[in-house]
C-alpha cells in the first residue's frame, strides 16, 4: 500500500508552504524531514530515514514513488501514524507508541519551534499548535 | 585472534591493595564475568552494499567512480581504478558528493515564481504545469522574435541534452563559461599554432616529464585528480619543478625553485625565455625543421624581449631566465611549459597562451614521452538526428577535450545571409569575435547581449546549472539581463543567486541519481564510460535528459529526442559501437588500450599529423590566420596595470576541497572550510594594524567592497592579496554558505581580451583596511 | 609470520586535499565535529625569511605500547596480533579515560554511539582484502598501508628505499606504527605528540600512594569495569541466544 498525500492549496497558501518548508525567504527553511533534525550534518536520507522506511515496510506501507516525499517527511510520518491508529492490532499500537516516543518526540518539537520562529501565517500557525498538542496526546492514547 | 595482556589481573592488583576493599579486586567480580571478559572480541564487519559505475560531477575533470549503495541510498563514493581520468583516486569534493544528493537545501520540487523576479517567493507546482508553462513561454518568444531569441547558458551536470534542445529549438545562442571565462585563450592558442586543444582532460605525459616550468597552474589545489596524480608521480620520478606564482601555494611548497613573479607579467617572462631559446639555439632543430613554420619571423619579433628587459617587469632575474632555458633544453623533449588552467587574467591572455605554446613547440614536446601525447578515441556514433537549423551550433562530442575545433561549416552559415542569425555573443562571427569558439561561445558577451538586447532581442533564458553572478565579474550586467528577459527557466540541483531569478525552477536529479549520456574520452587509452544511478531520484526531481525530452515533446521537437528513455539512447549508441548498455554496466568503462606507437609517434618512428585552422600541415609559430586579421600582434607584450602604493593586485584561486561556487553549501566540504579569508603580507598587515583573523574591508576602484577575515602570511607578495574563489554567497536558501566570506567575483575586473573576447579578471586593484 | 600493519605517509606526495578525511567520514558515518583522521598543515617562515609549508596526514598510530589500552578499565581497547589497535564497542562503557591517554589525540567519544571512535586502520575493510578507505582514495598516493613483516609488500620496499621517520619525542616514545617521509626535512613541533595532564597512568599511580584519593578513583573504576562487564555479559547472552536459535 502506498501513501499519497492529499494536498489542496490556494496560491497564498502554496507560497507560504514554499516559504516555510521548501525555499527560504527570508527565513531559513523549516525542513520537514526528521533526518535534518536528527543527523549531525543535517543531511537528508540519514539513518533515521531508513528506520522509518523499515518500520513502514513492516506494516506493508511505503511512500508512493511519484509523491516526491521521503519516508521521514512530516506528511509521510503523520500519515503513517494515522494509518497505525486506524489499525486494530497490538503490533500497530506498539509501533505507533515507539514511533511517537522514540522518534517524533525527538525531532518534531524542534521542527515546531523553528516553525513558530518563522512567523507562519495563521493556517500554518494552527498546524504548528495542533502538532504540538498532537504528539503528547497521541502518546497518551497509545 | 586477540591478545588479552591488557587485562592481566595482576597488573590491576594495586587497585585492590590500596583501596583496601574487596570491591576493587578482580576476584571480587563474579568469576563467570571474568571468564566472559577473556572471550575473544568480535571484529567489526563490513556491511553489505551493491555497486554501480559512474563519473563525478563535482568539477569538470569527471573522475571515474564506483558508488556503493545500501538500503536504497548511496553510502560511499569510490574511484574506478580502470578509469584513465583518475585511476581510482577520489578527492575530498568527490567523496562529499553524497551531500549533494542529501542536501537539505537542494531544489526538490518544480517551483513557479510568485512576486518580483529575484524576490525569492515561490509556489510549488506539478511537473506537468512546469513543463507546459516553460514550453508555452518559449514558443511564445519564438513566435514573436524568432528562435534566436532564446539563450541557453550551461555549467551544470552533463548539460548536453539542454544544448541539443536549444539547437533543436533553432537558436545558435548556447554557451558554457568554459571558453569565455576560463580556458579560451589557452585552448585557442594551442589550436591556432598546433591544431590541438590541450584543454579539458589534458593529454600530458606527466609521469615521465623531467622539467615542469609552471606559470601558475596550482595543480595540487586546483585539483584535476588524474592530472594531479600524474604530476606528483612525475615529481617523484625526479622531475624538476620551477613554479611561478605571486602566492606560495601548496604547489610552490613542492617546487625546486619558486619565483614570486609580479602578477600579470608571465608573458614578459615567456617572451624572454623564447628569446634565449632561439638566440642560444636551445630549441629542437630537427623538430623545427620537420614540423614548424614561422621560425625566422618569430626570431625577429622576440629580439627586443631580452631577459634584461624582462627582469624589471617580472622581478625574475635575467641570469635565472638564461639558466632555466638551458636547463630545460637539457631535458627536452621531456619538458613542459605549464599553462594555468584558467587563462583569463591579463589584458593579453592570448599572447601569454601563444608564448606558452610556442615555447613548448620549440622544445618539441608534441608526440613524445614526457611531453604531450596523442590521444586515442573510442568511436561511439551519435544517435540519428535531424538537421539543426543552425548547424554551427551542433556541439561536437568532445572526446574528453573541450573541443575548440572550428567545425567544418562554410562561413556562409555563420553570416546572416539567408535570414539566419549570427550568435548574439559574436563568437565565430566575422567583425565581432571571429576566433572565439562558436560552440562554447563567450558567456560574458552573451550576458551583455541579454542586458543590452544587442545585436538583436534575446527574450528568453534557460540555464542548466551555473551561477552567473559568482562566476562573472560584472553583477550589473547579470542583474540587468535577468531582469530584462521575458522568461527565465532554470534547471539545477542546488539553489543559487542566479536561479533565484527564475520564473520556473526545474529541480534536477543529482549525478548520483541518474543516467546521463556517455562520457567519451581520449587519453592514452580511448574510452567510453557510463554513468549509472546509485539510487532513485530523491524528492520530486528528474534527470536532465528526461526534462529535455519532455520539453521537446511539448514544443514539437520530439524528433531530436527520439528515444523513450535515456537508457534506450545509451543502448542505441553503444550498439552502434559494437557494445550495449548491459555490457558497459558490468564494467563501467570500455577502453582501447594505450598504444605507445600511437601515443608517442615521434618516439617510435612515426609522424605527427598536424592541421591548423589556418590550413597548415605544420605548426605555425605565428599563425597565418591571425596575421590576416592583424591578431598576431597579441604576441607582443602589453604593459599591465600596477597598483599604487596603498593598493594590491586582487588575485583568486582554488583550494583542494572546494570548487567553483557550488561546494560552499555542501555540508561536508563547508566543514573543511566555511569561509574564505584574505591573504595579506605581514608587513602590509602591520602597516594597517591588521592581525591574524581580524575583519578587514577590501574595496576596489569601482567602489565595490566586502568584509572578510585576514590571513596574515609571508606566502603572498607584498603588492598582492588573495582569496579562495566561490564564497560570499547571499542566497538565503544556501543556509550553510550564505553570508560566509566575500565574493571574489565582485572584486575582479570586467575587461575583455581584445582578440578573443574572453574575460580579463585579474586587472582589479584593491585597498584593504581594518574594520 | 605474524603480520605487522603499518601506515606510511609520504609528505612530499600529500597535497592536503582532505580526501582522506572525507572518505573516512563517509566510510564510518563519523558525526560532524569529529574525525578519525586529519591532515595538519604546518606553515612557517624559514631562517632566510622565505615561507614554507609541510603537510602531515595523521590518525591513530596503532602504537606498540598503546597507553590507551593501559588506560581502558573495561578491556574494550585492545591490540590485535597484526598490530591493529582496535575498539570493542560492545563492552566500551564510554568512560573516556582513554581519551587523554593518547598523546596523538586520536580518540574521542562518539556522541551517537556513546562509545569511543578512532582510526581502526579500516579493520573491516582490510580483513576483506581491501585497502583502508583513506589509502584507496588518496589523490597523491601519499598513503601506503601494509604488512611490514612481509618483505615483498609495498611498505617493506618503501621502508627500505627511503628514510622514514616517526612522530616520537623524548617524552612520547611508544612505538607508533605510522611512518612519515619528509626527504630529510625536520619535523615541525606542531605535529609532534604531547602528553596530556590527565594522562591516566601517571595519575593512578599517584593516587595509589594517596589512600584518600584512591578510594574515589577506585569506586569510579569499579563502576566502569562493572558497566563494561555488564555490557559484555549482555552481549554474550544475546550471542548465545541467537546461536541457540540458529541451532534449532
Amino acid at each position: 500500500m502506498a501513501l499519497k498525500p492529499q494536498l489542496n492549496y490556494n496560491e497564498e497558501l502554496e507560497t507560504e508552504y514554499s516559504r516555510l518548508f521548501i525555499l527560504a525567504f527570508p527565513n531559513k527553511a523549516v525542513q520537514p524531514f526528521a533526518s535534518y533534525w536528527l543527523e549531525s550534518d543535517h543531511s537528508l536520507m540519514g539513518n533515521s530515514t531508513l528506520e522509518i522506511k523499515h518500520k513502514m515496510a513492516e506494516h506493508g506501507i511505503e511512500v508512493a514513488e511519484n509523491s516526491g516525499l521521503l519516508p521521514d517527511h512530516i506528511v509521510s510520518e503523520l500519515e503513517f501514524i494515522a494509518y497505525l491508529a486506524s489499525q486494530d492490532d497490538e503490533k500497530a499500537r506498539q509501533t505507533q507508541r515507539q514511533l511517537l516516543e522514540q522518534h517524533c518526540a525527538h525531532w518534531m518539537p524542534l521542527f515546531i519551534e523553528a516553525l513558530n520562529k518563522a512567523n507562519p501565517m495563521p493556517y500554518y500557525q494552527l498546524a504548528a499548535d495542533f502538532l504540538k498538542q498532537l504528539i503528547p496526546s497521541e502518546m497518551k492514547e497509545s | 585472534m586477540s591478545t588479552h595482556d591488557h587485562f592481566d589481573p595482576s597488573r590491576r592488583a594495586f587497585l585492590g591493595a590500596t583501596a583496601g576493599g574487596t570491591a576493587l579486586t578482580i576476584a571480587g567480580l563474579p568469576s563467570q564475568a571474568l571468564a566472559r571478559i577473556n572471550a575473544p572480541h568480535d571484529p567489526e564487519k563490513l556491511k553489505e552494499t551493491t555497486e554501480v559505475f559512474g563519473f563525478c560531477d563535482m568539477c569538470y575533470w569527471r573522475c571515474g567512480l564506483k558508488i556503493r549503495s545500501r538500503d536504497g541510498r548511496a553510502v560511499k563514493i569510490d574511484g574506478n581504478p580502470e578509469h584513465p581520468n583518475n585511476w581510482g583516486v577520489v578527492c575530498g569534493k568527490g567523496n562529499a558528493g553524497l551531500m549533494v544528493a542529501y542536501a537539505p537545501n537542494r531544489l526538490k520540487h518544480p517551483m513557479k515564481r510568485v512576486g518580483e523576479r529575484g524576490e525569492g517567493k515561490w509556489k510549488p507546482i506539478s511537473w506537468d504545469e512546469a513543463l507546459e508553462t516553460t514550453a508555452k513561454e518559449l514558443l511564445k518568444v519564438k513566435k514573436k522574435y524568432g528562435p534566436q531569441a532564446l539563450a541557453l547558458i550551461g555549467h551544470g551536470s552533463w548539460e548536453k541534452p539542454y544544448h541539443r534542445l536549444a539547437h533543436a529549438f533553432g537558436t545558435p545562442n548556447t554557451t558554457s563559461p568554459v571558453f569565455g571565462l576560463c580556458c579560451g585563450p589557452r585552448g585557442l592558442s594551442n589550436m591556432m599554432i598546433m591544431g590541438r586543444n590541450l584543454t579539458g582532460n589534458e593529454t600530458l605525459d606527466l609521469e615521465n616529464c623531467k622539467y615542469f616550468l609552471m606559470m601558475g597552474r596550482n595543480v595540487t589545489e586546483s585539483l584535476h585528480n588524474g592530472e594531479t596524480l600524474g604530476w606528483v608521480n612525475g615529481v617523484a620520478n625526479g622531475a624538476k619543478v620551477v613554479y611561478f606564482d605571486p602566492r606560495y601555494s601548496i604547489t610552490a611548497s613542492k617546487a625546486d625553485e619558486y619565483y614570486a613573479i609580479r602578477p600579470l607579467t608571465d608573458h614578459a617572462f615567456l617572451l624572454a625565455m623564447i628569446n634565449v631559446v632561439i638566440n642560444e639555439e636551445l630549441y629542437d632543430k630537427k623538430f623545427i625543421a620537420e614540423y614548424v613554420v614561422g621560425f625566422d619571423e618569430l626570431k625577429q619579433r622576440v629580439q627586443k624581449y631580452t631577459p634584461e628587459w624582462a627582469e624589471p617587469i617580472t622581478e625574475v632575474p635575467a641570469k635565472d631566465i638564461r639558466r632555466l632555458a638551458k636547463e630545460m633544453a637539457a631535458k627536452a623533449p621531456s619538458v613542459f611549459v605549464y599553462s594555468p588552467r584558467r587563462l583569463t587574467r591579463t589584458s593579453n591572455d592570448f599572447g601569454t597562451g601563444m608564448s606558452i605554446t610556442i615555447l613548448n613547440t620549440l622544445f618539441g614536446v608534441w608526440g613524445r614521452k614526457g611531453g604531450v601525447f596523442t590521444p586515442q578515441k573510442y568511436k561511439v556514433p551519435e544517435i540519428d538526428l535531424p538537421e539543426f537549423e543552425h548547424a554551427t551550433a551542433h556541439r561536437i562530442d568532445s572526446g574528453g577535450d573541450f573541443n575548440y575545433e572550428q567545425p567544418e561549416i562554410p562561413l556562409a552559415h555563420i553570416q546572416d545571409e539567408e535570414g539566419k542569425y549570427h550568435r548574439a555573443d559574436g563568437a565565430g562571427v566575422m567583425g565581432r569575435w571571429p576566433i572565439a569558439n562558436p560552440q562554447y561561445g563567450l558567456t560574458n558577451e552573451m550576458w551583455r547581449a541579454m542586458a543590452e538586447q544587442k545585436p538583436y532581442p534575446i527574450r528568453a533564458l534557460m540555464t542548466a546549472g551555473g551561477n552567473g553572478f559568482l562566476n562573472s565579474t560584472n553583477y550589473d550586467i547579470i542583474r540587468k539581463a535577468l531582469e530584462t528577459v521575458d522568461f527565465y527557466v532554470a534547471s539545477d540541483v542546488i539553489p543559487n543567486e542566479m536561479n533565484m531569478y527564475a520564473d520556473i525552477l526545474l529541480p534536477e536529479a543529482s549525478y548520483l541519481e541518474r543516467y546521463d549520456d556517455l562520457q567519451v574520452g581520449g587519453a592514452r587509452e580511448g574510452y567510453v564510460a557510463v554513468r549509472m544511478p546509485a539510487m532513485k531520484p530523491l524528492h520530486d526531481t528528474r534527470d536532465a535528459w528526461t526534462i529535455c525530452k519532455q520539453l521537446a515533446d511539448r514544443m514539437g521537437l520530439s524528433a531530436y529526442f527520439p528515444h523513450d528513455s535515456i537508457k534506450e539512447l545509451l543502448d542505441d549508441r553503444l550498439k552502434k559501437a559494437g557494445s550495449s548498455l548491459a555490457e558497459i554496466e558490468k564494467v563501467g568503462i570500455l577502453k582501447i588500450p594505450a598504444d605507445p606507437v600511437k601515443n608517442f609517434p615521434l618516439d617510435h618512428g612515426g609522424k605527427l599529423k598536424i592541421k591548423t585552422p589556418g590550413g597548415s600541415t605544420k605548426a605555425e609559430l605565428i599563425p597565418g590566420m591571425l596575421k590576416q586579421m592583424g591578431f598576431d600582434k597579441a604576441l607582443d607584450y602589453v604593459e599591465q596595470v600596477r597598483p599604487n602604493e596603498d593598493e594590491f593586485h586582487m588575485t583568486f584561486g582554488r583550494i583542494g576541497f572546494h570548487t567553483h561556487a557550488r561546494t560552499q553549501d555542501n555540508v561536508w566540504t563547508a566543514d573543511l572550510m566555511r569561509e574564505n579569508v584574505l591573504w595579506i603580507h605581514p608587513e602590509q598587515a602591520a602597516k594597517r594594524g591588521i592581525k591574524e583573523g581580524d575583519l578587514v574591508k577590501v574595496s576596489d576602484r569601482k567602489g565595490r567592497s566586502g568584509e572578510i577575515k585576514a590571513k596574515v602570511t609571508a606566502r603572498i607578495r607584498k603588492d598582492t592579496i588573495f582569496m579562495v574563489h566561490g564564497f560570499g554567497h547571499w542566497d538565503k536558501r544556501m543556509t550553510t554558505a550564505n553570508g560566509q566570506g566575500v565574493a571574489d567575483s565582485n572584486l575582479a575586473s570586467y575587461a575583455v581580451d581584445p582578440h578573443v573576447g574572453s574575460m580579463s579578471m585579474g586587472l582589479s586593484l584593491v585597498k584593504v583596511e581594518k574594520v | 609470520m605474524t603480520k605487522k600493519y603499518v601506515m606510511l605517509a609520504d609528505t612530499i606526495r600529500c597535497i592536503d586535499c582532505k580526501a582522506c578525511v572525507v572518505a573516512c567520514r563517509a566510510e564510518w558515518e563519523t558525526p560532524m565535529g569529529y574525525s578519525r583522521d586529519w591532515v595538519k598543515q604546518a606553515e612557517f617562515v624559514k631562517e632566510d625569511g622565505s615561507p614554507r609549508v609541510m603537510l602531515f596526514p595523521g590518525r591513530c598510530q596503532h602504537c606498540d605500547e598503546a597507553p590507551c589500552i593501559e588506560a581502558c578499565p573495561s578491556g574494550a581497547a585492545y591490540k590485535r596480533e597484526d598490530g591493529m589497535v582496535l575498539q570493542d564497542n560492545e563492552i566500551c562503557s564510554g568512560c573516556e579515560l582513554c581519551v587523554p591517554a593518547c598523546p596523538y589525540d586520536a580518540r574521542w567519544l562518539n556522541p551517537e554511539t556513546n562509545t569511543i571512535s578512532k582510526c581502526t586502520f579500516c579493520q573491516p575493510r582490510v580483513d576483506q582484502g581491501l585497502q583502508p578507505a583513506c589509502v584507496q582514495t588518496c589523490v597523491g598516493r601519499a598513503l601506503i598501508f601494509g604488512d611490514m613483516n612481509d618483505p615483498s609488500s609495498e611498505v617493506s620496499q618503501l621502508l627500505k628505499e627511503k628514510t622514514w621517520v616517526k612522530l616520537t619525542t623524548d617524552e612520547v616514545n611508544i612505538g607508533p606504527n605510522h611512518y612519515y617521509y619528509t626527504a630529510g626535512e625536520a619535523l615541525p613541533d606542531e605535529v609532534m605528540p604531547k602528553l596530556h595532564d590527565r594522562h591516566l597512568a601517571g595519575k593512578v599511580m599517584e593516587n595509589v600512594v594517596n589512600p584518600v584519593g584512591a578510594i574515589g578513583i577506585g569506586a569510579m573504576l569499579l563502576t566502569f569495569v562493572g558497566a563494561g562487564v555488564l555490557k559484555m555479559i549482555g552481549r554474550r547472552n544475546e550471542v548465545s541466544t541467537s546461536e541457540n536459535q540458529e541451532d534449532k
